[in-house]
């Protein structure tokens, strides 16, 4: 007969210490999260003393260091992050979109085991690399094709940060086209249906969560992008008006002016008010994909 | 191949038919010592060897239906519960048979004893021939027995009309004692419903063998 | 293979299979297999796991196309066309040989889409005729009076016995003349399976089907003919009430008995 009557002291107390440990380590990448808003809060509120949360919010001009009075708006930026990001996601997304569905699809295993890959090493090029591509190779190219006096513009921004942003938009969706049941798959072509009627009816709007959240990932990454904008759009401080001006982004502006600038100086204290609102931006975002994938897993189970 | 648990079950199904086979064969048996020898005290065995069949097929009716539906039995397992359930059936009336002829020597033990016509007393031979070798295909799967058994009823038949013939046209004339004239045909009728039920048997076997039906055989020509 | 008993069934032939090998790489999955399948009969396909009977109906619209290293010796006719043949239209053949899986797969969209789903891809059609359709569809698979009032929700917040009917409908909607039902009820409860058989029963009016089932009493219920597949090859194929009361192939009634598989 077998007793069940085993459980060991030791056991429970080797079990409940694993769990401590795993459950620390959780809380610790919490703490590290809610440490890095509570000092960007800490040290942006200072700002506000002297500057009003509407200006700082909706004027168009930031020129923290001029003699006569000071301006603290950062809606230029604002609108030139915005700008640069959409552009790079109109190019990236469906590019990359095409790329996971070739890749998931059609690509024989051959094709795909070459490209992931080189794919994934995509990601892994250092922004400053693709910064001076951009610098270098690509803005000259621009400034021929539109006949400017520099390539040093928005429309280079977004070129490079879709670079940037391909990696993560393609493997997201090829990873939650591939989740799509291969049933989903069988079942539409036992109807009839070709590969590419199945991909477009099927297979994307079964996998559409994914793809957004891929989407958002990549959005994320193209906001808090500060090196290749810093290198590659020409930093002008100007409300933007199209995608062949020089524009100068939040992230840029916190890179260029925090090396200069005094510290705690109002100047000091509202580049870390633009710090938060970028964190509070790319966590907004990041929140939003997590929620979508996560809802995509449910459907597809 | 597996041997199954259901194996085992219809193999106590077979030796429970078995064993009404062997109850039928005493009765016939007590009863052909019965119409030779006249021996009225025969009659309280058969009585008992009747009951004792009535309660075994009961008993198997039960068993087969209780396998068939747990089981749902295909092809040769099917066949064999099926034919198992009306070999046991007839099997049963044989018995019934053999019970009505002592009762009728009961009835008309005043005549007794009496002098079978020739007919009854081959008939007697021919039924007994009958019950054993349809019983025996079924228990042996011997399909030639089963071939052969089958039909052979119709002798018994030819042989009741001559008795039943004969005997009415002897009442008829007022030239032999009604009450044994009744009794002849009535015995001849027994004994050929006897072989009615035998040949039936054969059939099933067949059945159980071959998975085909067969009815009338083709016999010789004499008889057509 | 031999001792093997084919008989060729009474009736229009439907479809001729001649010589039927398929092999997935080097393995030999069906061998040498010739049948014919009747018109508006149902016939099942059985024999253990592993026997080729999936792989078979799978040949049969041509579904084993996806795995690349599936090859094919043999013909496969339907009204005497080879289906395959090099001119032969892929969609033409799926449309006219619809297949029904083993897991019920609804697509993860609305009751209505799912059954317009193989009429959206092909023609054109109005709104009305598409209600039209999904309404027939929806009555054919005995399924219309627990989903009328809900066309546009969820196909997946269906049971399961629901969901297996729903993909009969969306197979019945794009108006097939045969009907492959790979194992339909192997994943649903014995409510909804019964459901399942009642249909096919109906369906053999207007349409040809073949059926794969682990299920034997299954194949005994619902079919006319029965094909006992063994290790890729025809064993036998007979009348279904021949075959589950005097199967002609030893092997074929230890099958059926459960003596082996």
């Amino acid at each position: 007969m077998i007793s069940v009557k085993k459980k060991s002291i030791l056991g429970d107390l080797k079990e409940s210490l694993i769990q401590k440990a795993f459950q620390t380590s959780g809380l610790l990448a919490i703490l590290v999260l809610l440490g890095i808003f509570a000092l960007l809060l800490y040290t942006s509120v200072p700002a506000f003393k002297e500057i009003s949360l509407k200006e700082f919010l909706t004027s168009t001009r930031w020129d923290p260091t001029s003699p006569e009075r000071p301006e603290y708006g950062l809606l230029s930026m604002l609108a030139s992050t915005i700008m640069v990001t959409v552009g790079a996601l109109l190019i990236a997304f469906p590019l990359g979109v095409a790329v996971a569905a070739y890749l998931s699809d059609v690509a024989s295993p051959k094709v795909r085991e070459i490209v992931k890959p080189v794919v994934e090493l995509l990601a892994a090029i250092p922004s400053v690399v693709v910064g001076f591509i951009g610098l270098t190779l690509v803005s000259p190219l621009l400034a021929k094709i539109f006949k400017l006096s520099h390539g040093l513009t928005a429309l280079n921004g977004s070129l490079m940060l879709a670079i940037m942003a391909l990696p993560t938009i393609i493997s997201i969706s090829e990873d939650s086209l591939n989740a799509v049941p291969v049933s989903y798959v069988e079942a539409s072509l036992a109807l009839g249906a070709n590969r590419w009627q199945t991909l477009v009816r099927v297979k994307i709007p079964a996998a559409i969560s994914g793809i957004i959240a891929s989407l958002m990932l990549g959005m994320g990454r193209a906001i808090g992008e500060t090196m290749t904008v810093l290198m590659a759009t020409g930093n002008a401080r100007a409300f933007p008006h199209g995608l062949l001006q020089s524009v100068r982004t939040l992230t840029a502006n916190i890179a260029i002016e925090l090396g200069e600038v005094p510290y705690f100086t109002t100047h000091y204290y509202a580049l870390f008010g633009i710090g938060l609102v970028l964190f509070l931006m790319t966590f907004a975002i990041n929140l939003t994909a997590d929620l979508i994938l996560e809802k995509q897993k449910r459907k597809l189970k | 191949m597996k041997e199954r648990v259901f194996d085992r079950e219809l193999m106590e199904l077979k030796d429970g038919t078995a064993a009404l086979i062997s109850i039928a064969r005493q009765t016939f048996d007590l009863t052909e010592r019965l119409l030779t020898g006249q021996d009225l005290s025969l009659i309280g065995s058969i009585v008992e060897l009747e009951k004792k069949s009535d309660h075994l097929e009961t008993e198997l009716q039960k068993r087969a239906s209780t396998l068939i539906a747990l089981h749902q039995p295909v092809a040769r397992d099917l066949r064999l519960l099926l034919v198992s359930m009306n070999v046991a059936h007839e099997l049963e009336r044989i018995a019934d048979q053999c019970l009505n002829i002592s009762q009728r020597l009961e009835e008309t033990k005043k005549s007794l004893p009496v002098d079978w016509p020739a007919e009854i007393a081959e008939m007697v031979l021919r039924a007994r021939d009958m019950l054993n070798s349809a019983t025996e295909a079924y228990l042996q799967n011997d399909e030639k027995l089963a071939r052969q058994t089958i039909g052979q009823d119709l002798f018994l038949d030819e042989l009741k009309s001559a008795v039943r013939r004969r005997y009415l046209d002897l009442i008829n004339d007022k030239a032999f004692d009604p009450a044994r004239a009744v009794l002849f045909i009535l015995v001849s009728r027994h004994l050929e419903k006897i072989g009615d039920l035998a040949s039936n048997i054969a059939e099933e076997s067949y059945y159980l063998i071959k998975g085909e039906f067969i009815k009338h055989l083709h016999l010789p020509d004499i008889y057509h | 293979m031999e001792n093997s008993h084919i008989v060729i069934p009474e009736g229009k032939p439907k479809i001729q299979v001649e010589n039927l090998s398929l092999y997935y790489g080097p393995k030999l999955v069906l061998n040498k297999v010739s049948l014919i399948i009747p018109e508006n009969k149902v016939t099942a396909i059985i024999g253990p796991s592993g026997c080729g009977k999936s792989s078979f109906v799978r040949v049969l619209n041509r579904m084993n196309d996806l795995i690349p290293e599936a090859r094919i010796e043999g013909r496969v006719t339907m009204d005497g066309e080879n289906i395959y043949d090099r001119d032969v239209d892929l969609v033409a053949l799926r449309k006219k040989v619809g297949l029904v899986f083993q897991k019920p797969n609804p697509f993860p969209k609305s009751i209505f889409d799912n059954i317009a789903y193989g009429l959206r891809i092909g023609n054109h059609r109005s709104r009305a005729e598409l209600e039209k359709i999904v309404e027939k569809s929806l009555r054919q698979a005995a399924l219309w009076g627990e989903v009328k009032d809900r066309l546009h929700q969820n196909a997946l917040k269906l049971s399961g016995g629901q969901q297996q009917r729903l993909c009969i409908a969306r197979a019945l909607a794009v108006e097939p003349e045969i009907i492959l039902f790979d194992e339909p009820c192997s994943a649903i409860d014995p409510i909804a399976t019964a459901k399942v058989e009642e249909l096919i029963h109906q369906l053999k009016q207007d349409y040809t089907v073949v059926i794969v089932t682990h299920n034997m009493q299954q194949a005994a219920r619902v079919s006319d003919y029965t094909a006992f597949l063994w290790l890729g090859e025809l064993v036998e194929y007979d009348r279904t009430d021949k075959i589950f009361t005097n199967p002609a192939n030893k092997m074929t009634e230890d099958y059926i008995t459960g003596r082996f598989g």
